[in-house]
């Protein structure tokens, strides 16, 4: 177990050994780099490395590993030397003082003679590479190359070329002007890396090597549960994969904690709001004021919005944009990954990180939409990794296959396990419709939603949520079971029974028996049955009845928002409905919304295929 | 040329990096041409960026001996005046002496004379004031030095050139930086033993039409020999990318020359962009343990070309 504080923003000053023990994804490209710096070392020429990531995406990180490994390294003793500067260049004004820095960082002599000039210091330069080759390890380049300005750039680039016994590994929080500028001397000069944010099983690794590093054994074994990866999956989805993110929270990580997911990141605001803020700070009054929109305005806005919301000409607004997207505070939003329409010209931007938006947001509005949204993935991720393969997977997929014929055949064939169960409960006696009530009292034996079902049918709201208790409690604590009965349940009203009064009563049943939230899940994930089994007049209906019950329920909201979406997008294709929602939760509606384009007939004029409303049954 | 079947020892991918020669593909043929132009005329280097104008100008440099002549010069967009410039001559004419113990005495009783100090290394030598103001004088008189005491002809390399131009029209004057190019075309006219190999990331007739007065017909580098860097030989670009393959710890290509000659073919034989594609393939497979195919090619290619921060720099500046 190692005893040194875990260091979060200077992580230069851990000691190697932690750095190499908490060193997820970034091997490989570490490694590279070292075998370069090798072969430099043997005579090949000089590496030119850049690693670009916004703030905290491991840059320091990276680079820290990279040197440490090269001056560990015996095969390069006295064969190689490396200039590694300080993180941030405050010392650095001009190319001179450049040069005195790397003159003091391989000397380690903290001053420099005053009347050394930039001839002086590049030929006490030139006379340190006779004896080995020097790597110049520097962060925030793109600040170095500015204070250095094109003077220093050009000579240094000279310097480099001319002598071949100078490399460069470096970092940036963004693509600057002069990698790109074709007029400038560095242009295409570095190969450059864009650090990727991490996977949910990279994630993983970094939150388990840290338990490892804290002796936490239990947390170690809960992290190898199928639950602690659902929850985890909640956090990768705000976070973004954002490294630094995952190592505040990651450090102060418990399984209560983790099991519930909002204390993780309640836990961790006092340290995230001055991340973000000091990432904020870092701005033009303009860009700051963009970003700002961004996080009032949720979804993606496109440029020329941006510039009405922020009264800026919109030329202006989009150079900001585009140096807010080099910068790694916004990103193109990613088109709708199911076919839609619109103006394909017109490009939207949102925040790179949720958790940015929902940070800031939450200082606004004190917790409650972090809570919300955490609220509903929890719910959402925690279904979903096992209601695939189920019953209802297997009959939806036939019931689009088949269309009506199933849809009438379900009623009475049991070869389709459970589906249409409402209402063949109910014309088992055919009486259900006339009278509910003696349903209840005719079936005792009914149980799980069934007996929810009935009780609802019959009006008696107490009964129903009383039912759904004693079922919760039955199903166990992972909500698989409670969430795959939930969305049966949903699914069937929406085709058999479907009016404001029962959409009501079911949501005061769940309000009732405290898992509201199972419903607001069911309502996305009947979606792809749904969206291609309803007329469009029937999905309009469906639409208001949830908007009427559910407003007012503050874990309905994203549910609801999500519900709109979809079903609007299913009505015109328009992108913008889904571009105006929030990243992580475009990324829970579209894979739906593919599932229902999937289902629905392949007939490009017909679209949306309207069920045919179904024969009133003979009283 | 070379053939496939030669060396196909590993290699880095280094797009954009300098080289040294043993890592830079398929330009003996170019370079060859070079020497053979360079028997009579000099040469004016274009291309795009990345096309590898940089990497011809050190192979020249390292041929140079072999092909008869002496090799001097560099990157020259450090140069903000007319004397540094001739400073960066003089000192790279030292280190490039052959080792003949006369000349080097004469240059180095030429450098006592004329300079403040005779440091070793390159670009400290510092020219005298009155031989700075007579920069032109100082330039051909180390020039005919060399001349006088061996038959070899000097080639001067000025990499960068429109650079240093620009830097002289921005520090001093377009008269200055006219005088410049008026006198290094009065040497390749007045000396037949000194060639010129000039060279720049931005196009020298960009800075040519800066400096030209209105209706003028000053065409100061109308004598140079005009020569192209092309793309590499296809059989070149398909050696590279295997080389490249091979320098990277990939789980396998089990079809190694195929998947080069698809990153040779999407690369359209430009040794910048077969280190990118191979390096997208690379970043690619950091994880999986699959063997390399085509498709990893194309998806390497995609990525490229759509990269929202374009980090192959495909866009025009």
């Amino acid at each position: 177990m190692s005893t040194h504080p875990l260091l979060r923003f200077t992580p230069s000053a851990l000691p190697p050994a932690d750095l190499e023990a908490i060193l997820v994804k970034r091997d490989p490209v570490a490694t590279a780099t070292v075998e370069l710096v090798r072969g430099f070392a043997n005579g090949d020429g000089p590496p030119m490395r850049l690693f670009v990531g916004p703030r905290g995406m491991g840059k320091t990180h990276l680079i820290s590993v990279i040197a440490n490994r090269l001056s560990a390294d015996a095969t390069l003793t006295g064969r190689m030397q490396v200039a590694w500067l300080d993180e941030d260049p405050w010392r650095i004004r001009n190319y001179t003082t450049f040069l005195a820095e790397v003159r003091r960082s391989l000397t380690g002599t903290r001053v420099v003679p005053a009347d050394l000039d930039e001839d002086a210091l590049e030929n006490w330069l030139l006379r340190q590479t006779a004896s080995a080759p020097i790597v110049l390890v520097a962060e925030n380049l793109d600040g170095i190359f500015e204070r250095i300005g094109p003077h220093g750039q050009h000579r240094l680039r000279a310097l480099i070329e001319n002598t071949r016994r100078i490399g460069m590994v470096a970092t940036s929080t963004f693509r600057f002007d002069e990698l790109d500028n074709a007029k400038l001397p560095f242009y295409g000069m570095f190969e450059v890396t864009d650090l990727e944010p991490f996977t949910l099983d990279e994630a993983t690794e970094l939150v388990r090597r840290i338990a490892v590093r804290s002796s936490d054994q239990a947390l170690v074994d809960f992290l190898q549960r199928p639950e602690a990866r659902q929850r985890l999956q909640v956090v990768q989805h705000l976070t973004g994969g954002h490294p630094r993110i995952w190592l505040l929270l990651a450090s102060s990580l418990s399984i209560d904690a983790l099991d519930e997911v909002l204390p993780i990141f309640l836990n961790s605001l006092d340290q995230l709001t001055p991340f973000y803020q000091g990432r904020l700070a870092e701005l033009s009054d303009d860009q700051q004021v963009i970003v700002m929109s961004l996080v009032d305005a949720e979804g993606a806005v496109s440029v020329k919005d941006i510039a009405a919301l922020v009264q800026l000409e919109e030329r202006v607004a989009a150079g900001q944009v585009g140096q807010l997207v080099r910068k790694g505070y916004l990103r193109l939003a990613d088109e709708p990954s199911v076919p839609s329409t619109g103006d394909a010209r017109r490009s939207y931007y949102e925040l790179r990180e949720p958790l940015m938006r929902l940070n800031l947001k939450v200082k606004e509005a004190r917790g409650a939409p972090l809570e919300v949204v955490v609220g509903f993935l929890r719910t959402w991720f925690g279904a979903r990794l096992l209601d695939r393969p189920d019953a209802l997977g297997r009959h939806d997929e036939a019931f689009t296959a088949c269309g009506m014929a199933i849809a009438l055949a379900r009623r009475t064939a049991s070869a389709y396990e459970r589906g249409g169960r409402l209402l063949m409960l109910m014309s088992d006696q055919d009486r259900s419709l006339r009278d509910p009530d003696r349903t209840a009292e005719a079936r005792p034996d009914l149980g799980g939603i069934d007996a929810v079902a009935v009780h609802l049918l019959a009006r008696d709201v107490d009964a129903a949520a009383a039912s759904l208790r004693r079922s919760v409690s039955a199903w166990g604590t992972d909500g698989t079971e409670l969430g795959s009965e939930t969305a049966w349940l949903v699914r069937d009203l929406a085709f058999d029974l479907i009016n404001g009064r029962l959409v009501a009563s079911l949501v005061s049943v769940f309000v009732e028996a405290g898992v509201v939230e199972q419903l607001g899940n069911a309502i996305i994930s009947t979606l792809p049955t749904l969206l291609p089994g309803l007329s469009a007049e029937r999905l309009m209906d469906w639409q208001r009845l949830w908007n009427d019950a559910g407003s007012g329920h503050s874990e309905l909201a994203v549910p609801l928002l999500l519900l709109n979406a979809g079903i609007e997008w299913w009505r015109d294709r328009d992108r913008g409905h889904l571009l105006a929602l929030p990243q992580e939760l475009r990324s829970v509606l579209e894979p739906e919304l593919d599932k229902a384009l999937a289902r629905a007939p392949k007939d490009p004029e017909r679209p949306k295929q309207p069920r045919p409303r179904k024969q009133r049954r003979p009283h | 040329m070379s053939t496939l079947e030669d060396d196909l020892s590993p290699l880095p991918i280094k797009a954009g990096a300098p080289l040294e020669t043993h890592e830079i593909a398929g330009r003996d043929l170019l370079v060859e041409q070079l020497w053979s132009t360079l028997a009579s005329q000099s040469v004016l280097l274009t291309a795009q960026r990345r096309m590898g104008k940089t990497s011809v100008i050190h192979l020249l440099r390292e041929s140079a001996t072999r092909h008869g002549f002496i090799a001097a010069g560099g990157n020259v967009e450090q140069c903000g005046t007319p004397a540094e410039l001739v400073e960066f001559i003089v000192e790279s004419l030292r280190s490039a002496l052959p080792s003949h113990r006369k000349l080097v005495n004469a240059v180095n009783g030429f450098i006592s004379r004329v300079g403040l100090e005779a440091n070793v290394g390159v670009a400290t030598f510092k020219l005298q004031p009155a031989a700075a103001t007579a920069w032109k004088d100082t330039l051909v008189e180390v020039l005919d030095l060399v001349d006088h005491h061996r038959d070899e002809p000097v080639v001067l390399l000025l990499d960068e050139l429109p650079f240093m131009l620009a830097k002289l029209r921005d520090n001093n004057s377009e008269l200055v930086a006219r005088d410049v190019l008026d006198t290094l075309r009065s040497i390749r006219q007045t000396k037949a033993g000194v060639r010129m190999v000039m060279s720049g990331s931005i196009g020298l007739h960009h800075v040519l039409r800066d400096l030209r007065k209105s209706g003028s017909a000053w065409a100061p580098v109308n004598d140079m020999a005009i020569i192209d860097v092309p793309p590499i030989g296809h059989e070149d670009a398909i050696r590279l990318a295997r080389r490249l393959l091979r320098g990277v710890p990939l789980a396998a290509t089990p079809d190694e020359p195929t998947v080069a000659e698809a990153i040779a073919y999407a690369a359209d034989d430009v040794p910048y962009y077969v280190h990118h594609l191979t390096g997208g393939i690379r970043n690619r497979h950091r994880k999986a343990a699959v063997a390399v195919t085509t498709n990893d090619v194309e998806a390497a290619l995609m990525a490229g070309v759509s990269d929202e921060l374009d980090a192959w720099n495909l866009r025009y500046q």
